[in-house]
């Protein structure tokens, strides 16, 4: 499939009109009822970017922040976003990583848009391949183990992407989840009944053995993001990843999209319970102590680490990341 | 009105000026799920449509 870049206008309309200065209105904010122009969109999805980054200490001064960019719709968003914020931090700057698995007809389109976008904004870009660091390609890694995909997927992907920031001397690794993903990564821990997972953050709470990991979009919708792109003019209408159907986050999607549209701001409030769940366990037994792997050293909450764990599923050593 | 979904097929729907959304409801398709541009422009799946409203919906895919 040929990506498409579509320059998007306003053009009049019979209504609905923005809530805010009463000019055609292009998006819809269920929750609230309110409509929003195309001006008003962009800038509260930038402000609230802002905001978040901002209560939280995502990027504080001297940080040089990571960027995960997979080249599709929210990766882009973000480093565009952060590409507006982070000059106004002191002595804050980006880089661009892109992890290549080696997904064959999903990941080429996906890079080559990476490529030009951060090229684009003029930002340091890196690339990383699994071919090179885990000895195969994710194709190859996977056959046999499909309905695993995902998992083995993070795994290394978590893996080639710290190890890559590390390298680059990064304070921050930032990734495109939006608040679709964390909605739906909370019910997908309740239905796993995973309360560790959803009493310990994995982002920011490092315990400074990991360089934190932070998530700037975690309040924007992903059809807010996938507006503010085509707003901005650089929306591309890419593939999705071969694998998406083998996991259980497809079935949870589905099942919060159906939510989200009869009872508006259910991933909103999904959010909120977990922040609250995060309060009251924080520092109970419960929420996991953090050890060193056995066999590779690396900080985990068991014996092994999730990707010495793998390789021993596998049954056989993948090769460290070579830089 | 002319529909065409994310994969580029095409739907005639002639209902007579209804909410975009409704529409979508009855075709099996999720709002919250789709981008929907009439004549380039995006528009709100609350926006009224008529019969001669030449409708695209962009598919919002999963993946950052």
């Amino acid at each position: 499939m040929v990506a498409e870049e579509m320059n998007i206008s306003t053009n009049r309309q019979e209504g609905p009109w923005c809530s805010r200065c009463g000019e055609p209105a292009v998006f819809l904010e269920r929750q609230t009822g309110r409509h929003l122009c195309g001006n008003h969109l962009i800038e509260e999805v930038e402000e609230r970017v802002r905001k978040t980054i901002h209560d939280r200490d995502l990027i504080v001064p001297g940080n040089t922040v990571a960027v995960g960019l997979s080249g599709g719709k929210d990766s882009t968003a973000l480093l565009l976003i952060l590409s507006r914020i982070v000059p106004a931090i002191r002595d804050a700057r980006l880089v661009a990583i892109t992890v290549d698995e080696g997904i064959a007809g999903y990941r080429e389109e996906t890079i080559l848009s990476a490529d030009r976008f951060a090229r684009r904004l003029g930002i340091e870009h890196h690339h990383v391949v699994f071919r090179n660091l885990f000895g195969n390609t994710l194709d190859a890694l996977l056959i046999g183990r499909e309905e695993r995909s995902c998992t083995v997927c993070g795994i290394l992907r978590k893996k080639a992407l710290s190890d890559a920031a590390a390298a680059l001397g990064a304070t921050r690794i930032a990734t495109g989840h939006n608040l679709d993903d964390e909605a739906q990564s909370v019910l997908m821990n309740m239905l796993r009944g995973d309360l560790v997972r959803l009493a310990r953050d994995s982002s920011t709470a490092s315990s400074g053995r990991f360089i934190p990991r932070i998530k700037p979009l975690m309040f924007v919708a992903e059809k807010e993001i996938a507006a503010y792109l085509l707003l901005r003019g650089v929306w591309q209408d890419l593939p999705e990843c071969p694998y998406a159907h083998y996991a259980l986050r497809q079935d949870a999607r589905a099942m919060l999209a159906m939510l989200e549209y009869h009872y508006p701001g259910t991933m909103l409030r999904l959010m909120e319970s977990r922040e609250a769940i995060e309060a009251v366990c924080a520092g109970a037994p419960a929420a996991g102590q953090l050890q060193n792997c056995r066999e590779c050293g690396d900080p985990c909450s068991g014996d092994l680490c999730q990707f010495c764990r793998l390789c021993r599923e596998l049954g056989r050593p993948l090769s460290g990341p070579k830089h | 009105m002319r529909l065409i979904l994310p994969d580029r097929t095409e739907r005639v729907i002639t209902t007579g000026p209804a909410p975009l959304a409704c529409l979508l409801l009855i075709e099996g398709i999720n709002p919250v799920g789709v981008i929907a541009l009439r004549d380039g422009a995006l528009i709100p799946e609350d926006t009224l449509v008529r019969d001669d409203d030449v409708i695209r919906l962009i598919r919002i895919a999963h993946g950052g």
